[in-house]
């Protein structure tokens, strides 16, 4: 009876159908995210979220992130990067990097550029040719390649088009949907004057520009002054030699 | 008794194994398109890894290039002899033009998008105004740019966009005599939408706040087609 009753287990056992479960993200090393750095990570769910004491990380799906020092330092290379509050938390791209204080921005890499986005951090962005940048809250820049000059290819910075951003920062946002309307409302009020605040930098730009041009044409100047001081002081010297002596 | 039990037990057993054999054969027949689909699934996880350390290895490559890009000297510094023709060339691959002393081209993307809107084609015009206030944010061009894109989203009836750039040109340029037509525009859009009182005082605000006779002139004229209907 018993020996019936272990072939019936047996063959019971052959009716299993027994479906591993493969896992849903992708990473290198695999299965490294929270184990060990440095840490590749795709995001395969609708956004992604990280967290560790006061740093508060999201990026949306897609996004392809490396964690290169734990919970120190990050590169995107891919996607968009909320970073909420990260304070003395690095983040690069290919060409430059950023350290923000405590407060909000975003980073976000479209095509061959990263355009940087300050929501209400003190962001200063450093390109690989060691130039900086400063984004004034409400504003954003974009960083593209290294150009012909050594330099790394930069736009003005500007006010950020707060409507095309909502659906961005939408799709992220942790809270409820009043929370949400009342945290735009009060970036709303903090940036009524933008637009002023553009036009001070540009007329800063315009003025640096112009400040280069005199100071280039000054010095060529000087440097044609110098020469005709030199051939007349040769010339001198040569009627003296030839005339005088 | 015994025995005619055991025997009992054997034929039940035997029949339950039947029974599931048959349910596994018969699922099995029926359920050929699930391991296919497994094998999709499959291959799609294999294809989005693959593609991960594509994306990887791109930037890897892409970092290591700008690093190199920036430590060469620039291109108008490297002389034009036989010596520096490899390092030229490789500095030539490796960066992107330069655009230090960027070509203002604003004025001819303008001119066409203006073409593009005289002969009705709205949606290329718009595509040429918008070149003009992406690559050139200091144009002088600039507010007429957006006066343009704000018709041409108007003419296409796409009233949602036009309205959008209205706002900007309200926020951006309150003064300028072309925000003052564009509002116009805004409560064409309200008119149309039966929101006859906030057309209404769209048009006064114009009346009020433009010193142009013309803008007056028109906004008084919409006022009164209002009374009328």
């Amino acid at each position: 009876m018993k020996s019936f009753f272990n072939v019936f287990i047996f063959m019971l056992a052959f009716q299993m159908e027994v479906r591993v479960r493969a896992s849903d993200s992708v990473s290198a090393p695999e299965n490294c995210l929270g184990r060990e750095v440095p840490c590749a990570y795709k995001v395969s769910t609708e956004k992604w979220s990280f967290g560790s004491g006061n740093i508060k990380i999201h990026a949306v799906k897609g996004s392809v992130l490396t964690e290169i020092e734990k919970a120190r330092e990050w590169k995107l290379v891919g996607g968009s990067l909320w970073v909420e509050n990260a304070p003395s938390v690095k983040v690069r791209s290919t060409t430059s990097e950023v350290e923000g204080s405590s407060g909000q921005y975003w980073m976000m890499i479209e095509k061959d550029r990263t355009i940087y986005r300050n929501i209400s951090a003190k962001l200063i962005v450093t390109l690989k040719d060691q130039n900086k940048i400063e984004v004034p809250k409400g504003f954003e820049v974009w960083v593209g390649g290294v150009n012909s000059e050594s330099q790394v290819e930069h736009g003005m910075v500007e006010p950020i088009d707060i409507k095309a951003h909502l659906k961005l920062w939408y799709s992220l946002y942790p809270g409820k949907q009043p929370q949400f309307l009342s945290e735009v409302q009060d970036l709303k009020d903090q940036w009524a004057d933008r637009i002023e605040q553009s036009g001070e930098i540009y007329k800063k730009v315009i003025e640096r520009k112009l400040a280069a041009v005199e100071d280039e044409k000054r010095q060529i100047e000087e440097k044609k002054r110098k020469q005709e001081s030199e051939r007349l002081r040769i010339r001198e010297e040569f009627r003296k030699k030839v005339f005088e002596n | 008794m015994r025995s005619s039990n055991s025997l009992f037990l054997i034929v039940c057993l035997s029949i339950t194994v039947g029974l599931l054999w048959g349910y596994n054969e018969f699922t099995s027949y029926f359920n050929q398109g699930k391991e296919y689909q497994l094998q999709v699934l499959q291959l799609e996880k294999k294809l989005e890894r693959e593609e991960f350390n594509q994306a990887l290895l791109r930037n890897q490559l892409v970092d290591f290039q700008q690093s190199v890009a920036v430590i060469l000297p620039p291109n108008s510094q490297i002389r034009n002899e036989m010596a520096n023709y490899e390092l030229k060339n490789f500095a030539g691959s490796l960066r992107v033009p330069a655009s230090v002393a960027q070509l203002d081209m604003s004025g001819v993307l303008f001119e066409k998008g203006k073409k593009l809107f005289k002969e009705q084609k709205y949606e290329k015009a718009i595509k040429e105004f918008r070149k003009v206030l992406d690559d050139y944010p200091l144009s002088r061009y600039k507010i007429e740019s957006h006066f343009f894109m704000a018709e041409s989203y108007f003419l296409q009836k796409d009233y949602k966009s036009s309205l959008d750039l209205v706002d900007q040109m309200v926020v951006q340029y309150p003064d300028n005599d072309l925000t003052g037509f564009v509002m116009l525009r805004m409560g064409q859009i309200s008119e149309l939408n039966n929101r006859l009182e906030e057309a209404s005082e769209i048009y006064k605000t114009v009346q009020v706040h433009f010193k142009s006779e013309q803008l007056r002139k028109q906004a008084h004229v919409l006022i009164s087609g209002l009374q009328v209907e």
